[in-house]
């Protein structure tokens, strides 16, 4: 059985459009960061060089749904999940949540709007403070965002506390004082403390051992269950992607190049891509069996700041037509949830 | 090379290794009585989760430690005891003898000197040839681990390359001396999953052409199934399993390993949740008596907490460091039959 939360409003699991009403809505989000020019090409007046990190994603995710969004180191996917909660401000696009301007400059909608919105960090060492204890951290978060007063805060906290699987005495503690998996499930109840409805996951258990991951996924799965939460789960195991959503987002070179539900797309991947990625991954079953014997994909990724011209896959592409080399190719919906940017395909 | 009974001789045999730092807290048994053998031209696997001491113990064969630690047991290269060895003895062995490529290949390599100044000193440290024929023979290394356009690429610098490109820089720097033994730790943890094929089929390839034993340190146990023939599983210092790849993998029989498969998403995890190894692993600076894996083991029973077997034969060439054999076969047993039950 594939992740059973069934997304209350009837949410879609079919290509980019979810059915119903979506809770975020991103479109043709752009990110790029100009690089800062050395002295002689300013003088020469040369145009400054420009990293494409997201270049144009459309994503709409469904209440209650987990989208994993997957793709190799560079690709964009942090900084796409990062311009959801606002960290960074997009260059260009649109994203809506409930509807809502989430880029709005209003100072009051903002407030609420982080609120809604909440992520978990990779290294949740780096992202507490090592000289607050852990319960003046989370008491920290209720205060700012007066979510309640003053006295009840220890109560809140152990409670947080609990909910991720820690105890309330544990409050007392520095952050060094706790194991890997430990800090995670702090950075999870950080989030939690504001009762968010969307959590932007940005490779939140890739730092952990296998025994300690299977723990903070098997929480993050309860905790949907029981506070009908909203994932964006980004990551580049795709195992626990496949394991933890309901459908995946594919990311090349800051574009999405393939959705489809999580259910099918190891097993039919239709984007070159996503073909060569899934081949790549060392799978147990597999490499107890026959051993795979199929060509590996040639080279390294592309650089954002030079992206190649048509679909940007098409230097290490093995199915690569003249087409691909001038017309980038636009998701084009295949039926039965699939979702593919590539010139094989009808609509692209 | 054989032996009297037929078998062939391993090149290297580990005895007994016991690692141990002194911190301030205490003293840190990384490495806690490992002993296993590597035959010639095979790649065994040691894997295990962070701070299990795999990469302790591939550092304390070649003694690449730190002053504080201390090393007893004994390292036998072809017979001969490597920790025993002299200073000058051991600067021969490492690079020629048992080579070593690491995690991060870009802290590995010296970001100021062409890439390939780097390799042909390690041929010429090694070979005792000169200059030019040291740089001839650093072409043919990039050839061979695939790097392309090598001529042009041995004028460039560490940060022009990927980093799968410098993993391979790192891997022709270990091959200069032409090493019976590469220790590889963890040589594809940092990289993307397609780079991690890539350099996990050079690797392969190498050993077989090259006829090379390779040890290869893990936490990915499938990276392990793809390229080992043989692994040991270590848990806290320890090794807890061994034998065939296949056979530990598809039917372990030591409760860590069997924790470690089912915590893996998408493969015995066709189940909504995973199942976790409860708790964390222990602290090495006291660690649980008996058995280490006891206050984590569905299995364990009074007696775990005391005492713990060596490995016991399970099966051929199969060892397991648990005598609850009778219980843990009994589960597998009834597990199977449900299983055939409802399909």
């Amino acid at each position: 059985m594939r992740f059973a939360v069934e997304p209350s409003e009837g949410a879609g699991r079919n290509g980019v459009e979810a059915a119903g009403t979506p809770l975020v809505e991103a479109r043709d989000v752009v990110k790029h960061f100009p690089l800062t020019q050395g002295i002689v090409s300013r003088l020469q007046r040369r145009p400054g060089e420009v990293l494409k990190a997201v270049d144009g994603v459309s994503l709409v995710i469904a209440p209650g749904e987990t989208v994993g969004l997957v793709g190799e180191s560079g690709c964009g996917k942090t900084t796409f999940g990062r311009c959801l909660v606002r960290l960074y401000e997009p260059t260009s696009g649109e994203i809506r949540f409930r509807g809502e301007d989430v880029l709005t400059h209003d100072a009051a909608t903002t407030r609420r709007l982080r609120r809604s919105i909440q992520m978990i960090f990779q290294d949740p060492y780096s992202s507490l403070n090592p000289r607050k204890t852990v319960k003046a951290a989370l008491g920290e978060v209720l205060t700012v965002h007066r979510l309640c007063p003053e006295n009840e805060i220890p109560a809140r906290v152990g409670e947080l506390l609990e909910r991720v699987g820690l105890s309330a005495a544990m409050g007392d503690r520095y952050p060094r004082q706790f194991s890997g998996g430990q800090r995670q499930r702090i950075g999870i109840a950080r989030a939690l403390a504001v009762d968010p409805v969307f959590i932007v996951a940005d490779e939140a258990v890739s730092a952990l051992d296998v025994s300690i991951q299977a723990q903070v996924i098997n929480l993050l799965m309860r905790l949907q269950e029981e506070m009908g939460l909203t994932f964006l789960f980004i990551a580049h195991n795709l195992g626990v992607v496949r394991h933890i959503s309901n459908r995946v987002a594919v990311m090349y070179l800051g574009k999405i190049v393939e959705i489809q539900p999580a259910s099918t797309i190891f097993d039919e991947p239709l984007h070159p891509y996503t073909k060569a990625l899934v081949r790549a991954i060392p799978k147990l079953d597999s490499a107890l069996g026959a051993r795979d014997t199929v060509a590996a994909i040639e080279g390294d990724p592309p650089s954002p700041i030079d992206i190649p011209t048509g679909c940007r896959f098409h230097p290490r592409c093995p199915y690569a037509m003249p087409i691909c080399q001038t017309v980038e190719p636009p998701l084009a919906d295949q039926g039965g949830g699939q979702t593919v940017a590539c010139h094989l395909y009808p609509g692209s | 090379m054989t032996n009297g009974s037929g078998e062939i001789a391993p090149i290297l045999q580990i005895r007994d290794l016991r690692t141990s730092f002194v911190t301030s807290a205490g003293i840190v048994r990384a490495v806690d009585g490992v002993s296993f053998d590597v035959r010639p031209g095979e790649i065994f696997g040691l894997v295990g989760e962070s701070g299990c001491g795999k990469s302790a113990t591939c550092r304390s064969i070649i003694r690449l430690l730190p002053s504080h630690a201390t090393t007893e047991g004994e390292v036998l290269l072809n017979g001969e005891d490597l920790l025993t060895a002299g200073a000058e003895a051991m600067r021969q062995v490492r690079g020629g003898e048992i080579s070593m490529i690491f995690q991060d290949p870009m802290s590995a390599l010296n970001p100021v000197l062409r890439v390939g100044e780097q390799v042909a000193e390690a041929v010429q440290a090694h070979r005792g040839v000169g200059r030019r024929a040291a740089w001839a023979r650093a072409l043919e290394l990039l050839r061979l681990v695939g790097i392309p356009a090598p001529e042009r690429r041995l004028r460039e610098y560490p940060y022009q390359f990927s980093g799968g490109m410098r993993q391979r820089v790192l891997i022709a720097i270990a091959l200069a001396g032409e090493p019976n033994v590469l220790l590889a730790d963890e040589p594809t943890t940092a990289l993307d999953v397609t780079i991690q094929d890539q350099i996990l089929k050079l690797i392969v390839r190498l050993q077989r052409e090259l006829g090379m034993s390779v040890i290869l340190v893990s936490h990915d146990l499938a990276v392990i199934a793809h390229v080992c023939q043989r692994v040991a599983v270590m848990y806290a210092g320890q090794i807890v399993e061994q034998g065939e790849v296949r056979t530990v993998l598809r039917a372990p029989r030591h409760p860590y390993t069997m924790g470690l498969l089912a915590s893996l998403p998408g493969i015995g995890a066709r189940e909504r949740y995973l199942q976790p190894i409860a708790g964390a692993p222990p602290s090495l600076l006291d660690p649980p008596s008996g058995c280490r894996f006891h206050p984590r083991c569905t299995y364990a029973v009074e007696q775990c907490r005391s005492w713990t077997p060596e490995l016991l034969p399970v099966g051929p060439g199969h060892g397991a460091a648990c005598w609850r054999q009778d219980a843990i076969r009994a589960r597998v047993e009834t597990t199977r039959i449900a299983v055939r039950e409802t399909a």
